[in-house]
């Protein structure tokens, strides 16, 4: 001990921390840094590809129906991400309802939407202004528009009759004709 | 022409930093002087290099060179010139250039130091400064380049790219988006590069810290170069943070100046560690203890900057603050890794090798009162992890996000402000060694009953309010403390002496600059606390409509609305500007003009409040809402935030005292420096 | 807003029956109270933007936090506690409405580390100290590092003690 001069280099020792030790400091590291890369890699991709199964949700619509994700299969479902806040959700939603008025009676169709952050009020005068008969709930917790990780409305998910995700929609349809071409690829022939 | 220029240099900046690197490294491998000179020279030449590229950059965005993607998107006709030169730090791109500058610019400092003063050191200060610098030229030119341009592409697309794609034209819109509303205060000419010149300026102790592991000198060599650097660097990163919590307090209209948003606590877990290591470091200078701490601490800081500034940038913090583009994550998450394991291994490695000789001879030392200071630091840094990080977790394990808001925040830090408060009362009481209790107590029992006084009058004059009253009490003690060490000093040299009383001061506070130095930034720091205790403590406020010329009282202020117009300016912002006086006691004290601009572009509104200050309270006016065209009636949201303005004038005492104490002093012969 | 409560939506039937199940007596026998804008800022205060993060709900300038306001408006009209506004935002726009995250889970963690750390570090600063003292009589005799650095600063310090209990 020389407290009184800066040492200036102190004889290496050989002695080394033990292993345990560097192995548990560096494995705590590579711990955090897997959390970090982890949520780094699931923040940039996103929450379901083309070909996944429809998720497990359940909406429980404005007037009261109750639809579990699950018992959708054998229909084209078209899963709407909406707000009545939201201006590009009002220049699709004439063209939504139409195609809607239109496929409902073949029966092999259903449209859900999804009003995500509404106040109830907000969301029924929406759905009347633009005469929204397709049934449309609110995403109670935003359960559901934080599984499917949407980062923002409009956002639309259709799933074919299997149940599989077919296309992905970020933003407003810009036709009619746009969603009636996808859905009718969707639907079995005849 | 200047663009391919400043491209040109980029690149080539790259490919030496690139080189000093590998030059270092090789040098040391083949002790070759020769590859190291090379390397340092390397090192120096990146900073003249990167002048002329932000220099080139200034350029293009004063001049509204909208043809580049960055210029149009931060820059604008209808922006002053000062707010277009700030745009090159109001992006992404731009300020990862900023930042590689002015690390450019320090690099070549240290290693001159290095080189002066610890040689061996020089080539792994260039190592760790050039492989930084590397990085973020990698990004700067290979992700998001601030020198792409604008093309339309012959199937009418529009995209940006740094050369001309096949068949494209350049196009070149007539003006440009301009910075975010928000940034557009003179606060941005000032704010980011405090914050960026305290990260940076942390970058070089732990280039230093590193040199020191790699070749294995274990003694405090390259703390002493280490020290002045962190210093700045923390007095910069606290400059920038109390600068931007001002900022936050003018344009933002909340009423607050510190909301406790995840990327405020990012930029704020730097600082922490930081200000532990600024006292620690003293502690290892005098008494040769901490040497493990003090590497830990200072690698630590510089991978919590590298750490926060990834946070921000990457998208993984959801934040008004964050960057919005996210391209850079998977890059500077690379970069983390390499930085953190690297790190980690050293200090791992070199652990034996760092035993401390000295040693600590009482709980009442002025060493333990540092250490736990330095501990309660750790303590803030990992509640601010943990309050920054769970709502990732959460997101990645429950697919559920979370907030996590102030309350919490105060709730868990509160205390541990506290107890840091109590601590900086006693430690101009405890001395280097041993302080025994007994002297403590002697010492401490005059100023305590002084500060009695404070609590007295306030139960005496005001509403009772325990927790204010305490935190008060408090600050009246480390005050009273403080002054009583100050003053006892100039009472005797004045008497002593036979000199004036304040000549006798200015002659105490010189001779021992570095001590008072200190106490000034106590007293700084107390003052800061009363700004906080009067806003999380005192603050009152009301939301009320008002008809044409009537009032909302609150605590004894009458704010009258007198008029309210309606706005645009030439570059389409609408502007709703209420003009409203300030009376107390049947007088008029001020005439404020609370305003809401709004920006279609952005369809963003910008709330400016109107506030009338004075030293003991701030009358805070924030338009909220009006009737549009008989502007007949109008909403405010009245805040009374006593004593915040402490909080500003706290802060600069704080940085004077900083600089007071850490001047250099006059070497004496034969004498060694000493500080604190 | 009273349309809202004559809409009788299931969702809003089953969380109203769960509110009022937890707290019968207050949000019955309430009548309809008036409400200020303070009453309505205190607990706008507590709750943030669904939409723009970190902000919360009394100072976000936007239409649509306007409107959350006025729906919270009217549930503290229908003499709802604060409480319940805020955990009936919760069943609607999620856990990350409030500032609060709820103490389960995961949450958990926010809850117990800082004390944790906090014992645990004091802890470990009284051992440092109690390890470094200890090293004492082995190392030196007790007074030479003192009596080393009796130069300068330390030699001041020392006196400004002596005179200063000397008064």
């Amino acid at each position: 001990m020389m407290p009184d001069e800066p040492t200036l280099t102190k004889k290496v020792e050989p002695n080394r921390l033990p292993g345990w030790v560097i192995v548990l400091s560096l494995a705590a590291l590579v711990g955090f840094l897997a959390i970090i890369g982890s949520s780094l890699n699931k923040k940039s991709t996103p929450a379901f590809k083309i070909g996944d199964p429809i998720p497990e949700f359940t909406l429980t619509s404005f007037s009261g129906e109750t639809y579990n994700s699950s018992e959708l299969q054998g229909k084209v479902v078209v899963l709407n991400f909406w707000a009545s806040w939201c201006v590009t959700c009002a220049d699709e939603a004439a063209a939504l309802q139409k195609v809607w008025t239109e496929m409902q009676p073949g029966g092999n169709v259903l449209f859900l939407g999804i009003a995500w952050t509404d106040t109830e009020v907000d969301a029924l005068a929406y759905m009347d202004r633009f005469g929204i008969t397709y049934p449309s709930g609110p995403d109670l917790g935003t359960k559901v528009s934080q599984l499917y990780r949407i980062s923002g409305v409009p956002e639309t998910y259709i799933y074919d009759t299997a149940g599989n995700l077919a296309a992905v929609k970020i933003g407003p349809f810009e036709s009619e004709t746009e969603i009636r071409s996808i859905i009718e690829g969707l639907l079995p022939e005849g | 022409m200047s663009a391919s220029l400043g491209l040109g240099i980029l690149v080539l900046t790259l490919i030496i930093s690139l080189y000093a690197v590998g030059a270092a490294i090789a040098g040391t491998r083949m002790h070759s002087a020769q590859l190291i000179d090379s390397a340092r020279l390397a090192t120096t030449i990146t900073f003249p290099l990167l002048t002329v590229v932000i220099l080139i950059m200034v350029y293009l965005l004063a001049t509204g060179h909208f043809e580049f993607a960055y210029v149009y998107r931060q820059a604008s006709l209808q922006m002053p010139l000062y707010l277009n030169i700030t745009a090159l730090w109001g992006g992404q791109s731009g300020s990862l250039l900023f930042w590689a500058w002015l690390l450019s610019g320090a690099s070549a400092i240290a290693v001159r130091q290095a080189w002066k003063h610890e040689k061996p050191f020089t080539p792994w200060v260039v190592v760790v400064t050039m492989f930084t610098l590397a990085f973020f030229l990698l990004i700067v030119t290979f992700v998001d380049n601030p020198f792409a341009r604008i093309w339309a592409l012959s199937d009418g697309q529009v995209v940006q790219s740094m050369i001309q794609p096949a068949g494209s034209f350049l196009i070149y819109p007539p003006n440009g988006l301009g910075l975010n509303p928000l940034l557009r205060d003179p606060g941005m000419v000032f704010h980011p590069p405090m914050l960026y010149l305290g990260f940076v300026g942390f970058v070089i102790p732990f280039s230093f810290a590193m040199a020191a592991l790699v070749t294995g000198r274990s003694d405090s060599a390259w703390l002493r170069l280490a020290s002045k650097w962190a210093l700045v660097a923390w007095v910069f990163l606290g400059i920038g943070l109390v600068l931007g919590s001002r900022w936050a307090y003018t344009v933002l209209g909340w009423g607050g100046y510190w909301g406790w948003d995840p990327v405020e606590v990012a930029a704020l877990i730097p600082w922490l560690t930081g200000t532990a290591f600024v006292h620690s470091m003293s502690i290892q200078e005098k008494r040769h203890i901490f040497k493990r701490w003090n590497i830990a601490l200072i690698v630590l800081t510089f991978c919590l900057v590298i750490f926060s500034t990834f946070l921000t940038r990457s998208g993984i913090l959801d934040s008004v603050h964050a960057f919005t583009q996210s391209s850079i994550g998977p890059m500077f998450f690379g970069f983390i890794c390499i930085v953190f394991i690297a790190s980690l291994g050293l200090i791992l490695w070199r652990w034996k090798l760092l035993e401390s000789e000295g040693k600590m001879e009482s709980f009442f030392s002025r060493e333990s009162a540092f250490l736990f200071n330095n501990l309660l630091f750790v303590l803030l840094t990992l509640i601010c992890l943990t309050g920054i990080l769970l709502p990732v977790m959460s997101d990645l394990f429950n697919s559920t996000k979370l907030t996590v808001g102030p309350a919490w925040y105060k709730q868990t830090t509160g205390p541990v402000f506290a107890a840091l408060l109590l601590l900086m009362g006693i430690v101009p009481l405890t001395a280097w060694g041993s302080t025994a209790a007994k002297s403590l107590g002697k010492k401490i029992w005059k100023p305590a009953v002084v500060s009695l006084l404070v609590p007295l009058i306030l139960i005496l004059t005001t509403a009772l309010n325990w927790a204010g009253i305490l935190a008060l009490w408090l600050l009246s003690l480390i005050t009273a403390v403080t002054l009583f060490d100050y003053g006892n000093a100039v009472f005797l040299r004045a008497r002593g002496q036979d000199e004036d009383i304040l000549v006798a001061l200015a002659k105490v506070t010189a001779r021992d600059h570095h001590r008072y130095g200190g106490y000034i930034v106590h007293i700084g720091i107390v003052m800061i606390a009363l700004g906080v205790v009067g806003i999380e403590f005192y603050q009152a406020q009301t939301q009320v409509t008002v008809g044409l010329n009537s009032s909302i009282n609150l605590e004894g202020f009458q704010v009258t609305y007198k008029n309210l117009t309606e706005s645009a300016t030439a570059d389409g912002v609408d502007i709703a500007r209420a003009d409203v006086t300030v009376s107390r006691n049947g007088k008029t004290i001020a005439a404020l003009s609370p305003r809401r601009d709004y920006y279609p572009l952005y369809q963003q509104s910008v709330t400016v409040p109107g506030v009338y200050s004075s030293l003991a309270e701030d009358l805070y006016v924030v338009l909220v809402d009006w009737q549009p065209i008989s502007a007949d009636a109008a909403t405010f949201h009245v805040y009374y935030n006593p004593l915040i303005n402490w909080f500003w004038i706290g802060s600069v005492v704080m940085v004077l005292g900083s600089i007071l104490a850490y001047i250099p002093s006059r070497p004496k012969a034969g004498e060694k420096k000493e500080e604190q | 807003m009273m349309k809202s409560r004559r809409v009788l939506s299931s969702f809003s039937v089953m969380l109203m029956l769960a509110l009022l199940a937890a707290n019968a007596s207050q949000a019955l026998a309430q009548s309809p109270v008036s409400v200020t804008d303070d009453d309505v800022n205190r607990v706008a205060s507590q709750l943030y933007c669904p939409v723009c993060e970190n902000v919360t709900l009394d100072v976000c300038p936007t239409d649509i936090c306007a409107r959350w306001r006025e729906s919270l408006r009217g549930k503290l009209a229908l003499g709802w506690t604060d409480q319940q506004v805020i955990d009936y935002f919760v069943a609607q726009y999620g856990a990350s409405v409030s500032g609060i995250p709820p103490k389960e889970g995961l949450s958990m963690l926010l809850y117990g580390v800082p004390p944790a750390a906090a014992v645990l570090l004091l802890a470990g600063g009284f051992l440092i100290v109690r390890k470094y003292k200890a090293v004492k009589p082995a190392a030196t005799s007790p007074a030479s590092p003192a009596a080393a650095r009796s130069d300068g600063y330390r030699k001041k310090l020392e006196d400004d003690i002596e005179k200063e209990l000397e008064r």
